[in-house]
C-alpha cells in the first residue's frame, strides 16, 4: 500500500479536497485452438497505478505502469494539475453522496486454482473439443475451443481512510463451430457466444462444462442450419434462451439505468437513456412478471465484489419490480445527485482507466413456467438462442438483435430449425408483452466479458441470471435476405 | 517516450531472455490523453502511460505468447520464460511459417511534437470553445477531445529491428438541445496525426448548426430510400466491412464476402477501397506487428474484389506473402487494415442532395453491427443529423432511423456519386484512421425510435 498511501498524500498536499488510488496486478493465460491446433496461447502479466483526484470540484485522473512511491506521487500530481485545467470548462462542484470508508478484503470463490493445471491437460481438454466439433459436419470450416483464466489483485485507498484489497480469479471456457456453404456461413456455440460462459470460479468451472460432450452437437447445428429455412418475417410470439435473453436484459435494462447515462455524461459516446429520473417509480417499465436487479454479490458473477471501485459495499437493487420502473446504477457523485446514497456500480476495467458507472450482475427474476410450458403456449411463433448480433439507439428503445438459432413454434410444439432469425421491438413494449418466464432451475448466471463503455473505452465484465422467456406479439425476421 | 536505441533495446534483451528456438519481442508504449465534456463542462480528463511488451517463443512449429508491463530485467526474464513454457505443450503446426526475416522499411515519421506535448490545459482550453459557442445558443454540448502518442518496436532472432512511432488527435462533439425524444442533436468530428489540424471552432460551429436544424423531428415510412451518407457513417460502413471479411484468414476459410469472389464485381463501379498506410494524415507505421514491412493494398477496385490483406500465418496458408497487416500478439489472425480509404468522386454534397426526389440525408451511423458477415449484412442507426431530401432539398429532420442492409450487395452497390472531398474519422482502434467521402447511394430503413 506504500505506493498508494504516497499518492494519497502528496494529492492532499496538492490541493485535492479528494483522492483515491488504486493498483492493479493481473495474471492470465488464455489458449485457443483452432481445428485442433494453437491459434493463440498466451500468459500475461499487467500492473500499473491510477489516481483520481477532486480538486476544486472537478475530477482529475493520471495512470501509469510504473508501481513505486516516486511515480505514485508524479501520477497524483499529475491528476491534480489535470483536474485544475477542467476547471476552465467547470459549471457545477461535483459532490460525492456520504460513504463509510471501509477496512476490509474479500476474495472470490476459487476450488481448483486454474495455474495447478498442467497445460498439456488444457490442450488436451480443448483439441478433443475442436475434433468433435469439427466431427459434426462435412462443411464445418472452423472448429475452435478456448480457455481463459485471469487472476487480479487490486488494493485501493481513499483519502477518507478506505483501504481495501481484493482478488478476484475467473475463468471461461466455450466451443464453437463455423459451418460454410453455398453463400452460407452459420455458427454455433457453447455455452454460450462471449467466450463460452466465464464466471469467478476456479478451473472447477471449466471441467463442469463437458465442453467435448457438447461440442459435437454444436458442429451439428452448425452444419444443419446452412440447409434450415430462413427465419419468417412478421409479428408473432417469441420465446428466448437464457443466452440470448441475457443481451437483452444486458442492452435494454443494464444500459438505461445506468445513472451516469441519464444524466447525459455518455452522451457523445455510450448514449444517454430513456429512464430518466421522472419516471423513477412511477414508470411501466414491463409486465407485472418482470422484476430485474441488480446484485453484486451473487457468488460467481461477473458483476461480483466484495466492495465496488469507489469502496462502496456489494450489495442489491431493484430495477425493475412487478414491471415498475424503481432503481437506478449508481455511483457516489450521481447518487448525491438524486439525493441518495451509492449503490457501488463504480468500476474501472482496468488500473489505467477511471471508474464510470457499470453494471454488476442484472438479472431477471425466475419465473413458474418450464420452457416446455412455455412453447406448449405458444400456436405461432419462433424460440431463438445464442447471441450473434446487436444493435440498439443510443436512449435504449429501439432494438434489433439476431441469434445463432431458431425454431418455428407451431400448435404448441417445437418445429422445424430456421437460420438467420432477428427480432425488433421497442424496450417498453417489449417488455411490456412478456408473459411467462422460466423457473429457477432454468436460471442460468452468464457472464459477458466484453461490455464497451467509456472513453478511453473500457471493456468491462458484467453478470446476467436469466431464464427463458415469452414476449407475444414480436417483429421477428427483420431484413432482406 | 521511450526512444528507438532503448525500446530496439529492451526487445533485444527480451529475445536474449529467452531459450527458444525462435523469439520475437514488440514493444508498444502508448501515452494516452482523453479530456470528455458533458452538459457543456469537462466531467472527466485523464492521462495515461502504459508499455507492453510481447514476446514470441517459437519451438519447432510450436508457438507461445508471454505479454508483461513491466521493463525490468526480472519481468523480461519472467515474460520469456511463461512464453516458451507456453509453447512447450502445444502441438506442432506444420504450416507455421516461422519469424519474419530482415526487411528494409520506409522511412516514416508519423510524430507531431505538438500532439505528443499537448497539455490538459490546452485540451481544455480547444473544447472550452465549442462549449463556448453551445452556450451562445442555449444547447448542450458534449464530447471528447484525445491526443495519443504511440511507439512501436518490432525484434526478432531472425534480425528484424524495426521502430516507429506517431501520433493521433481526434475530436468528436455532439451538440443536443435536450436529452428527450424531440430533442434536436448535431455531430462533427475530425482525426488526424497533428491535432493543429483540428479546426475546433469550425467543428463547433458545424456541429451547433446541425443540432439547430434537427429539432422536432418527424417520422418516416421505413423502406428503400436513396441517401446522402456524410463521410462519417462511410467510413463506418468501412471499418464494419472490415471487421467482416477483410482478413486473410476469413478468406481463405471462406468466411469473407472476397471468398471465391475475388476478380468479380462486388460494388457499384464507382467504389475503390484501399488499404494504404502512406495516406497523408494517418499515422503512418511502415511495418506490422511480426515486422514484415506493411503494403499498400487494394481491396476493390472500380467495383471489382482485388486483393486482402495477409498476416504471416494467413499467407501461409493461402500460399502467398503478408501484406504486412498483423495484429500484436496473435490477435484476430489473418490481419487487419488499419489505413483505410475510400477514393474520392467528382461530386459535391449540395449536388447529391440536389439530383435525388426523395431520400434521406445521414450525418452518421450509431451502434452499427454485423448481422450476417459473409453477405456484409449489418444494422445500426442514423443520428445527430438525419433529414429528409424532398426535390433537390432537405426540407424537414427525421427521428433516427434503424438500417438493415448489406454493405457490398445494398449500399456500396448502389452508389451513385462520391463527393470530391474527403475526410479522416477516428475509428477508436490505436493508429487507425479511416479516409471516405460522402456518398450517394440507396439504403434500406428498417424501423425508427420513439
Amino acid at each position: 500500500m506504500k505506493p498508494l498511501e504516497m499518492a494519497l498524500d502528496r494529492a492532499r498536499a496538492a490541493g485535492a479536497s479528494y483522492a483515491d488510488a488504486r493498483s492493479l496486478q493481473t495474471a492470465e493465460e488464455g489458449l485457443t485452438m483452432r481445428n485442433g491446433r494453437v491459434e493463440q496461447a498466451r500468459s500475461g502479466a499487467s500492473f500499473g497505478l491510477g489516481v483520481r483526484a477532486l480538486v476544486d470540484g472537478q475530477w482529475g485522473f493520471a495512470a501509469g505502469s510504473v508501481v513505486s512511491e516516486a511515480e505514485a506521487a508524479r501520477l497524483a500530481r499529475l491528476a491534480v494539475d489535470i483536474a485544475r485545467a477542467s476547471g476552465a470548462a467547470r459549471k457545477r462542484e461535483v459532490r460525492l453522496a456520504p460513504l463509510a470508508p471501509v477496512v476490509g478484503t474479500w476474495e472470490s470463490p476459487c476450488r481448483v486454482d486454474p495455474w495447478s493445471v498442467p497445460m498439456a491437460h488444457k490442450v488436451q481438454l480443448l483439441q478433443e473439443a475442436c475434433g468433435e466439433a469439427q466431427a459434426g459436419g462435412n462443411d464445418v470450416r472452423a472448429a475452435m475451443a478456448y480457455m481463459q483464466a485471469i487472476r487480479e489483485r487490486s488494493d485501493f485507498a481513499s483519502t477518507e481512510g478506505a483501504r481495501i484489497a481484493q482478488t478476484s480469479t475467473i475463468t471461461s471456457a466455450g466451443v464453437r463451430a463455423v459451418a460454410v456453404g453455398a453463400g452460407e456461413m452459420q455458427t454455433r456455440s457453447y455455452p454460450g457466444t462471449f467466450d463460452g460462459n466465464v464466471r469467478q470460479a476456479g478451473y472447477e468451472f471449466i471441467e463442469e462444462m463437458n465442453l467435448a460432450a457438447n461440442a459435437r452437437r454444436v458442429g451439428e447445428e452448425a452444419q444443419a442450419l446452412l440447409s434450415a429455412e430462413q427465419c419468417p418475417s412478421g409479428t408473432m410470439t417469441l420465446i428466448l434462451g437464457a443466452n440470448q435473453l441475457a443481451l437483452q436484459i444486458h442492452e435494454s435494462c443494464g444500459h438505461p439505468t445506468e445513472l451516469d447515462r441519464v444524466y447525459g455524461t455518455e452522451a457523445s459516446f455510450a448514449g444517454t437513456s430513456f429512464l430518466t429520473t421522472e419516471k423513477l417509480g412511477n414508470y411501466r417499465y414491463g409486465s407485472d412478471l418482470v422484476t430485474i436487479y441488480a446484485d453484486s454479490r451473487i457468488p460467481g458473477g461477473l458483476g461480483t465484489f466484495g466492495y465496488d471501485d469507489e469502496g462502496t459495499p456489494a450489495c442489491r437493487t431493484d430495477l425493475v419490480k412487478d414491471g415498475m420502473f424503481v432503481g437506478y446504477l449508481m455511483s457516489r457523485e450521481t447518487a448525491h445527485d438524486l439525493g441518495r446514497a451509492s449503490n457501488g456500480a463504480m468500476r474501472a476495467s482496468g488500473w489505467d482507466r477511471m471508474p464510470i458507472i457499470r453494471m454488476t450482475n442484472i438479472c431477471l427474476a425466475p419465473g413458474d413456467e418450464t420452457i416446455e410450458s412455455l412453447i406448449a403456449g405458444t400456436d405461432d411463433g419462433v424460440f431463438m438462442d445464442g447471441i450473434k448480433s446487436w444493435s440498439i439507439d443510443d436512449r435504449r428503445l429501439n432494438f434489433q438483435f439476431g441469434s445463432e438459432i431458431g425454431y418455428r413454434i407451431r400448435n404448441g410444439r417445437r418445429a422445424e430449425m430456421i437460420k438467420n432469425p432477428t427480432y425488433t421491438g421497442i424496450t417498453p413494449e417489449f417488455w411490456g408483452q412478456c408473459d411467462g418466464i422460466a423457473g429457477p432451475d432454468e436460471w442460468v448466471l452468464w457472464g459477458v466479458p466484453n461490455c464497451g463503455k467509456g472513453e478511453p473505452l473500457q471493456i468491462m465484465r458484467v453478470g446476467h441470471g436469466t431464464s427463458p422467456a415469452r414476449f407475444r406479439n414480436v417483429k421477428v425476421g427483420v431484413g432482406r435476405w | 517516450m521511450v526512444g528507438k536505441e532503448r525500446a530496439l533495446g529492451i526487445c533485444e534483451a527480451a529475445i536474449s531472455a529467452s531459450d527458444a528456438d525462435a523469439a520475437e519481442a514488440v514493444l508498444i508504449f502508448e501515452a494516452d490523453s482523453l479530456t470528455r465534456f458533458a452538459n457543456s463542462e469537462i466531467h472527466q480528463s485523464s492521462t495515461v502511460d502504459n508499455v507492453t511488451i510481447l514476446i514470441r517463443a517459437v519451438l519447432g512449429t510450436r508457438e507461445g505468447w508471454a505479454t508483461a508491463n513491466q521493463i525490468t530485467h526480472d519481468a523480461l526474464l519472467d515474460a520469456a520464460r511463461r512464453a516458451v513454457e507456453t509453447a512447450r505443450v502445444q502441438p506442432e503446426t506444420p504450416d507455421f511459417p516461422g519469424l519474419a526475416g530482415p526487411a528494409e522499411y520506409e522511412e516514416a515519421d508519423g510524430f507531431d511534437e505538438t500532439t505528443a506535448a499537448y497539455t490538459p490545459m490546452q485540451r481544455a482550453h480547444a473544447v472550452s470553445g465549442i462549449i463556448r459557442q453551445a452556450d451562445a445558443h442555449e444547447l448542450n454540448a458534449s464530447g471528447s477531445l484525445r491526443t495519443r502518442t504511440m511507439e512501436v518496436a518490432v525484434a526478432n532472432s531472425r534480425g528484424v529491428r524495426a521502430w516507429g512511432r506517431g501520433t493521433d488527435a481526434s475530436l468528436v462533439t455532439v451538440v443536443m438541445t435536450g436529452f428527450e425524444s424531440s430533442a434536436g442533436s448535431g455531430y462533427a468530428e475530425a482525426a488526424s496525426r497533428r491535432v493543429g489540424d483540428l479546426d475546433f471552432e469550425a467543428l463547433g460551429a458545424r456541429a451547433v448548426q446541425k443540432c439547430m436544424a434537427t429539432r422536432n423531428p418527424q417520422d418516416v415510412e421505413p423502406g428503400e430510400y436513396e441517401v446522402v451518407l456524410e463521410p462519417s457513417a462511410v467510413a463506418t460502413a468501412m471499418q464494419e466491412l472490415a471487421y467482416m471479411g477483410i482478413n486473410g484468414m476469413s478468406f481463405i476459410e471462406g468466411r469473407s464476402y472476397a471468398s471465391g469472389r475475388l476478380g468479380t464485381r462486388v460494388t457499384s463501379e464507382a467504389v475503390t477501397i484501399v488499404d494504404d498506410w502512406r495516406d497523408p494524415g494517418t499515422s503512418p507505421l511502415p511495418f506490422d506487428f511480426e515486422g514484415v514491412p506493411r503494403q499498400r493494398v487494394p481491396l476493390i477496385e472500380r467495383g471489382v474484389a482485388v486483393g486482402m490483406v495477409y498476416d504471416m500465418a494467413a499467407a501461409a496458408k493461402a500460399s502467398t506473402q503478408s501484406t504486412g497487416h498483423a495484429v500484436p500478439g496473435g490477435d484476430m489472425r489473418g490481419g487487419f487494415p488499419l489505413h483505410l480509404a475510400m477514393s474520392p468522386g467528382d461530386s459535391t454534397i449540395p449536388e447529391m442532395i440536389a439530383g435525388i426526389e426523395r431520400g434521406i440525408y445521414v450525418t452518421r451511423f450509431n451502434y452499427a453491427n454485423p448481422v450476417h458477415p459473409m453477405k456484409t449484412i449489418f444494422t445500426g442507426m442514423t443520428k445527430d443529423g438525419t433529414f429528409l431530401i424532398e426535390d433537390g432539398k432537405i426540407t424537414r429532420p427525421l427521428r433516427n432511423l434503424r438500417f438493415t442492409d448489406s454493405i457490398l450487395d445494398g449500399l456500396f452497390a448502389k452508389v451513385t456519386a462520391i463527393s470530391r472531398q474527403t475526410e479522416l474519422s477516428p475509428t477508436g482502434i490505436s493508429m487507425a484512421i479511416y479516409r471516405a467521402p460522402a456518398v450517394r447511394a440507396r439504403l434500406r430503413f428498417t424501423g425508427s425510435t420513439v
